[in-house]
């Protein structure tokens, strides 16, 4: 498949009266995308606002970041099972706006985390304070069950991030990159002398607040298959998972996948990118079982000669991430691991709550228990509630000069387990 | 296969309690897991894992565990080795977060009690099939 | 700004003495001297910082003397009042590595003076000491005395300026076992495709996270008959004779006892005690069968369920032992063991 990504560069992001796009210039009239919104009845209200790099903003709590694109040519349409229709996405081309995000924010539980600083320490932590945020902040009808919150706010976001993409369509690419994947057996003529790679990636699928969706499926309910990398940029994979918000990863990071983008890089030249294989995380041991079994068996018989495996979120995703390793090495498949790690804050305590020693080739994104102390800003979009009362890394979050202790793991993206970031630990 | 429910969320109780076998344990996220380690110890296997959830250990109060009843065929309780594993790891990796205040805010326990339902009710869906 | 002061302390080779044959000379202290590597230190810290004072001591007699000899040199150290204490760098020569670890990690432990060391990752004072305090990774010989100079003065220097001593592999020390967070040029995924290729391509790779040792052992087959079978105990709980004759370690041990059962069939507070450092002794020494459940192995000997209980046991301190004492007393005990006929042993631990 063969798939062209151009690079609208968003150089700012404004409220006018007319949304468009100029220059690099995102114009939004906030008006003619709350309907977009609010079509949805179980929400009340809404507001937007913008947040950029350096302002002293806090954004919280976060629960998706979006990249708002658009397919102009090939078939299908972005987050096709969730705004577009289930049609196969990855080929042909599509806008993406580059340098801006859509960040949904709204408390669906008491306890939801994310922390989005655009300025100070916690600013270097999060990969969203160097995107423009058009944020939006989801107030709830009376009485909505939390089940029902969390899908709406993240339809939401897909739908607005749809709309502001659409604004894309017609415009010519400041930059394009082609991603092409190849058929199993032109790609072994094509690259004889070259490792077959595949990607393994890992998807959070537990039940409320903890979910992926694979073309609009629950990902929990599907045994893992393999797709076109190419698909995943298309937003063939979205989340809707909302805890655990340094590790967890949102649908942005799905759709700029690093993994996807730094083996397209080597495609052709050191390796040959056979595949992404997607699996899941479920609660069930049989389950686990089942699809660790599943992930190995695939990748021995795409006669892969090794994978990066990419989990998602803490405890027992490491279970999954060891199982994985584990049955795809015996296949003979060499793997590489990315995780993060929880070595309490002196960093002393073991880092993984599973481990083998097959696992010998591991990429950390960090030790997400790590204190930091976050400067008082000036803003908030969203609201402090969480942060204040439970994020802390002690008994006193809120300090007296109005500070905030906390660990890396309440901020959004922090030790992200793709490796999007460069955080890592010895 | 024979299972029951061992929590300490009064939700999953009250969502399972006539359909289900639930032990109710009236205690911490801590003491449901020391007693799945006594049962596994006795014979009990786990179905679940327990540290299912990405919500931290030092923050929802609440946890719910499928464990499947002992075989009563075996003259010696034999610990299944898997879940003595997992339990002890769960139990480890609870230690290193750090104490904090206990939450008493209603509407915040019950958002645990949510997410633990429903992360358990997508373990009782694989169990059930 | 004054100058950071700082104590060098390096053996008699490296003082120009003399090799093997002088490594019996006890410790000197050079009041305002700076010697051997001393000088290279010297010219590194520039204005920054001086050596004081140079200690110098034989390995043989280092070593051998080693409760005395720390006591001494850490009385000087404590008079000097350094900013900084430096031992080494040892390289590979293991008695001198040994010596650099046990004393910088005394002054920085005994006297709180911000202490490193140098030595070749090998050298098995890197192993003892190097969760204990920093020690700089240099070659395995003197030939790389100037690169392990260099990175030992600007760690020095960012130490003893109490600057922020980033990740293990940022600042060239020996991981101390703590995670320590720090920023990659490279975002993991390219990191995760680059350990890849030199996986796939057999190249050697270094993981970021190394998996927890698992030095597991098979389980021996099941005693098929326990009433004719002689059982010992085994500990690490330091249960050892009232008095600790053999001064077991109460951290760190550097030995293990050997104690006599006979005649014992209950042990009380006047006859044992434990010499470990690292639990509340209070429970231990007022019934040490506790730890050393002797009483309960006496019953059941006398039930019938057991052949005999081994006339002798031996004990260690498991408080921050390291993993290759620690085996070694085991393949000793085990030696000692089987040479007795033992058909099985109960370790207990704390």
């Amino acid at each position: 498949m063969r798939l062209e990504i151009g690079k609208i560069n968003i150089t700012d992001i404004r409220f006018a009266e007319e949304s468009k796009i100029e220059k690099g210039v995102l114009f939004i009239n906030p008006e003619t995308l709350k309907p977009v919104v609010l079509e949805d009845e179980k929400i009340k209200d809404v507001v937007f606002d913008i947040a950029k790099p350096g302002e002293s903003v806090r954004i919280t709590p976060v629960k998706d970041v979006i990249e708002p694109r658009v397919k102009v040519e090939g078939k299908g349409g972005v987050f096709p099972g969730m705004v577009s229709k289930v049609e196969t996405v990855g080929s042909g081309k599509t806008l993406a706006l580059k340098g801006m995000a859509v960040v949904t924010a709204g408390k669906i539980v008491g306890f939801q985390e994310g922390i989005i600083d655009m300025t100070g320490v916690g600013a270097q932590y999060t990969p969203f304070s160097k995107t423009l945020n058009l944020c939006m902040v989801c107030e709830p009808v009376e009485g909505l069950k939390q089940h029902d919150y969390e899908k709406a706010v993240r339809m939401a976001g897909f739908r607005v991030a749809a709309k502001i993409g659409e604004l894309a369509r017609g415009l010519e690419a400041d930059e394009t990159c082609v991603y092409e994947t190849t058929g199993i057996k032109e790609g072994i003529e094509k690259y004889p002398d070259l490792p077959r790679v595949g990607y393994v990636s890992m998807l959070q699928t537990q039940g409320l607040l903890h979910d992926t969706y694979v073309y609009g499926v629950d990902a929990k309910q599907i045994i893992p298959t393999i797709i076109s990398p190419t698909e995943a940029m298309d937003g063939a994979i979205v989340s809707g998972n909302c805890v655990s918000a340094c590790d967890k990863n949102p649908t942005y990071v799905h759709q700029n996948n690093p993994v996807i983008e730094d083996l397209f890089a080597q495609h052709g030249k050191t390796l040959n990118f056979v595949c992404q294989i997607i699996t899941n995380e479920n609660v069930y041991l049989a389950d686990k079982e089942r699809s660790s079994n599943m992930t190995a068996k695939l990748c021995r018989m795409l006669d892969l000669d090794g994978v990066i495996v990419t989990q998602e979120g803490f405890g027992n995703p490491d279970t999954d991430l060891i199982m994985n390793c584990k049955k795809i090495e015996a296949e003979g498949v060499k793997t590489v691991i990315v995780t993060d790690e929880y070595a309490g804050r002196d960093g002393k305590s073991q880092s993984l709550a599973d481990a083998d020693a097959a696992a010998d080739a591991v990429v950390t994104g960090g030790n997400a228990n790590e204190v930091v102390i976050l400067p008082k800003l000036d803003k908030v979009i969203g609201m402090l509630d969480y942060v204040n009362k439970i994020a802390g890394a002690s008994e006193d979050t809120l300090r007296a000069d109005g500070t905030l202790e906390v660990e890396l793991q309440v901020i959004t993206g922090a030790t992200n387990e793709m490796g999007f970031g460069t955080l890592s630990a010895r | 296969m024979g299972y029951f429910i061992l929590t300490n969320n009064v939700q999953v109780l009250e969502e399972f309690g006539s359909t289900h076998e639930v032990c109710f344990v009236d205690g911490s996220l801590n003491d449901v897991l020391l007693r799945a380690r006594d049962l596994i110890n006795e014979g009990s296997v786990l179905l679940v894992h327990p540290l299912y959830g990405s919500v931290k250990p030092n923050e929802t109060p609440y946890r719910s565990l499928l464990i499947s009843k002992p075989a009563c065929t075996s003259d010696v309780a034999a610990a299944d080795p898997e879940s003595v594993r997992l339990i002890g790891n769960a139990i480890t990796t609870c230690r290193k977060f750090i104490d904090k205040k206990k939450i008493t805010d209603p509407k915040l326990l019950q958002d645990f009690q949510v997410v633990d339902l429903s992360l358990l009710k997508s373990a009782v869906a694989s169990a059930d099939q | 700004m004054a100058k950071i002061k700082v104590v060098h302390y390096i053996n008699q080779f490296f003082a120009g003495i003399g090799g093997e044959e002088k490594a019996d000379i006890p410790a000197e202290l050079h009041k305002g001297e700076v010697i051997g590597p001393g000088m290279a230190f010297n010219t590194g810290f520039g204005d920054e910082a001086e050596i004081i004072a140079t200690i110098v001591c034989g390995d043989s007699y280092f070593n051998e003397n080693i409760d005395a000899v720390k006591a001494e040199i850490l009385g000087w150290v404590k008079d000097l009042a350094p900013d900084l204490f430096i031992a080494g760098p040892a390289f590979n020569a293991g008695r001198y590595g040994v010596a650099c670890g046990t004393i910088a990690a005394a002054v920085k432990e005994e006297l709180g003076i911000k202490s490193i060391t140098g030595m070749y990752v090998e050298n098995p004072g890197a192993d003892m000491y190097k969760d204990k305090v920093y020690i700089l990774e240099t070659k395995d010989s003197a030939a790389g005395m100037r690169a392990a100079v260099k990175s030992m003065t600007a760690f020095a220097l960012k130490y003893a300026k109490g600057e922020k001593i980033g990740a293990s592999c940022e600042d060239g020390y020996m991981n101390q076992g703590v995670r320590v967070n720090f920023f990659e040029k490279e975002r993991g995924s390219k990191r995760a495709v680059d350990m890849l290729l030199r996986k796939l391509a057999d190249k050697p790779f270094t993981t970021e996270y190394p998996m927890p040792d698992f030095d597991r052992v098979d389980p021996n087959p099941a005693v098929k008959d326990m009433a004719h079978a002689t059982i010992a105990l085994v500990t690490s709980g330091g249960i050892v004779v009232k008095g600790n004759p053999d001064h077991i370690e109460s951290s760190s041990a550097s030995k293990f006892g050997e104690y006599s059962l006979a005649g014992v069939y209950d042990l009380d507070e006047n006859t044992f005690e434990t010499a470990h450092g690292g639990y509340d002794p209070v429970y231990a020494n007022a019934d040490a069968d506790r730890v050393l459940p002797v009483d309960v192995l006496r019953d059941l000997e006398k039930e019938g369920v057991i052949g005999k209980l081994h006339e002798k046991y031996y004990a260690t301190v498991g408080n921050g032992t390291s993993v290759a004492n620690a085996k070694g007393f085991g393949a000793e005990i085990g030696k000692r063991l089987v040479a007795d006929g033992v058909d099985a042993v109960i370790l207990t631990s704390t």
